[in-house]
């Protein structure tokens, strides 16, 4: 959390996190580009310029898989939650190695020539009415076009600017990149392959990735069961005993979104589900000094008034509920933002 | 309940927040197992695509040129620069002719490019001339890159074409490459990703090697010239770099063989 714009804060975990992606990509690049040629019989290796077109793209390729597997994995299991809280670092880090890949291409490819090399990346392949022979360059260039916005955009600033909801839908197009991505070597580099490395990695990786997602999916579907409407419009949101210790009972409304709603003490309080940088669900935070934290970037929001404790300004919207014996009812419209609403007692009936 | 750092829940519950820089022991031991997982992982991929990555000389249609070892045949060094003296062609690329010697009994021709993604810069006109530059190899390809221009000699120097046969008309399977990546200034200089950069070099009028499936008269490329004998035309971008197959007369030149390529007549494979 920060209450103004810095180009990175900088925490422990940031750190850590930058280092060991670092010495991922390096440790790749290292074997792609020095190791593994050492064991390759004379006369078969690559020329240096092709090894690290090859080398950069696969990586580029492998860390847009794994940060698309970041989600998922969040999802499925919370022990996964810290790779999620500096992803942005890793899709800034993948951009990068993409734009390493792309200039390999284009100083050597498309270099040489009297034609101007922005001049030939479009002219010199053509051949749109052939499936077997399409062009592979544009799926590439097009993701990284995409990647480069989106690492553009990524800082906090653009958030804000842009709005939560506008900046999500953006960042979601992160998926057509890699549908691009698979579509560019698909057409390319498989068209001549002779052994099974490049599709293991292509076809492994984003089955692995869709099967990922497919499975989030499905958990947030059993989650996802609405309780019943009464004659005045409030939900049946569970029981007293439903609410866990110190997490929230997310209650999904019939227009998509949903509240959380905590136990502090022997009261109860219920605020949006979704935290108002990211939209993060605030329903799996925890409570702290009558503050829920969200799990995905540690915003806070008191549970009174869904505001952000000072000097921070994020808000989100406070439902009101009340209590029929031990069952919680909740109203489904919510509070315009910065209202108070005091918690309910929950007395004998909690114990 | 219990609290741990203010936050509440169960003691075994460890919350991960960001910006506070700690995490709890058993997420710190599961995070750094996770590390260094993506850490190996990350270096045995690499490693193993790169060790299995596809061999560049074996690079035309999964046959390739074997050298007497049964590797890879490898595009010889530069060697240095050269000066030639023969006889320079016009039909198709432009061609050097090599007076005949015992190894090339027809007499040697080469192909000619000039330095980078274009063809040499040579006077008008055919006749002989003194050429100077590197000669690349890749198995019975000879390129010579010519460095500065080629001077014209007396026509007295007796420096003469080398000998044409016609072989008869042919349909033949292969695929179009540029005549200097193929010959080894790129690896691989051939195959659909390499398609961009030999059209670039086709447009600098770097002579274009059609290289062949199967040996055609003892040879596996064939230098393309256009119907008339003239360079190809631009209609044959778009079937580079891809398995076609080309029908046209076929012509022995000295010790290399030249398509006459029927432009209506190509199809995709």
């Amino acid at each position: 959390m920060s209450v103004s714009y810095r180009p990175v804060g900088w925490t422990r975990s940031k750190i850590v996190y930058d280092a060991v992606l670092i010495a991922g990509i390096g440790l790749y690049l290292a074997a792609f580009m020095r190791s593994a040629p050492r064991g390759r019989p004379a006369g078969t290796l690559l020329d240096d310029q092709s090894l690290a077109i090859k080398a950069y793209g696969s990586c580029a390729f492998l860390l847009l898989t794994l940060v698309l597997m970041i989600g998922p994995l969040a999802r499925l299991d919370a022990r996964f939650l810290p790779l999620l809280y500096n992803r942005r670092h890793f899709g800034v880090i993948t951009c990068t190695v993409a734009a390493a890949h792309a200039m390999a291409v284009f100083d050597w490819y498309f270099a040489y020539s009297p034609l101007s090399p922005w001049v030939a990346l479009f002219a010199t392949d053509t051949t749109w009415g052939d499936l077997r022979g399409f062009p592979f360059i544009p799926f590439g260039l097009a993701a990284f076009l995409i990647l480069l916005v989106l690492a553009a955009t990524s800082h906090d600033f653009w958030l804000n600017f842009l709005t939560p909801p506008v900046w999500k839908s953006l960042h979601m197009s992160v998926y057509a990149a890699y549908g691009l991505a698979v579509l560019h070597v698909a057409f390319g580099a498989f068209q001549d392959a002779r052994n099974a490395g490049l599709p293991v990695l292509v076809f492994g990786g984003s089955t692995v990735l869709v099967t990922l997602h497919l499975a989030a999916a499905w958990r947030e579907h059993r989650l996802d069961r609405r309780g019943p409407v009464d004659a005045t419009g409030w939900i049946a949101a569970g029981r007293i005993g439903d609410v866990p210790a110190g997490r929230g009972l997310v209650v999904p409304l019939a227009d998509g979104s949903s509240v959380a709603i905590f136990r502090e003490g022997d009261a109860l309080s219920a605020i949006s589900n979704l935290c108002a940088h990211q939209n993060g669900p605030l329903g799996e935070g925890r409570l702290r000094d009558g503050c829920v934290i969200c799990p995905w970037h540690g915003y806070e929001y008191r549970l009174r008034d869904g505001c952000a404790p000072a000097p921070f300004t994020e808000r989100v919207a406070t439902y009101k509920l009340k209590l029929e014996a031990d069952m919680i009812l909740l109203d489904p419209k919510p509070n315009p933002l910065g209202t108070t609403v005091e918690p309910i007692a929950i007395g004998e009936r909690g114990r | 309940m219990t609290q741990h750092d203010g936050i509440a829940g169960p003691r075994t519950d460890e919350f991960f927040i960001g910006w506070s820089g700690k995490a709890g022991p058993r997420l710190s031991r599961f995070l750094a197992v996770v590390a260094m997982l993506c850490l190996t992982g990350m270096g045995f991929i690499g490693y193993g695509l790169s060790r299995h990555a596809d061999d560049p000389a074996a690079g035309l249609l999964r046959l390739g040129e074997r050298d007497g070892a049964g590797g890879p045949v490898r595009p010889d060094d530069w060697g240095g620069e050269e000066i030639l003296r023969g006889h320079v062609s016009r039909f198709g690329p432009p061609l050097l002719h090599l007076p005949p010697s015992g190894e090339f009994p027809r007499g040697r021709v080469m192909l000619l490019a000039g330095d980078g993604k274009k063809g040499p810069d040579l006077p008008a006109g055919s006749g002989p001339m003194e050429l100077r530059g590197s000669v690349l190899r890749r198995g019975a390809i000879e390129m010579l890159v010519v460095e500065g221009q080629g001077q014209p000699l007396d026509a007295s120097t007796g420096l003469n074409p080398a000998m044409h046969e016609p072989l008869g008309r042919w349909r033949i399977a292969g695929e179009i490459c540029d005549g200097k990546c193929y010959a080894g200034a790129m690896r691989p200089g051939s195959g659909l990703a390499h398609k961009a950069c030999a059209n670039l070099c086709l447009i600098g009028e770097i002579p274009a090697v059609f290289v062949t499936v199967d040996p055609i008269a003892g040879s596996r490329f064939l230098v393309l010239a256009g119907p008339d004998g003239r360079p190809l035309p631009a209609d044959v971008y778009d079937w580079v770099g891809i398995p076609v197959e080309l029908q046209g007369e076929v012509e022995r030149i000295g010790n290399v063989l030249v398509l006459r390529l029927e432009l209506t007549r190509m199809r995709r494979l």
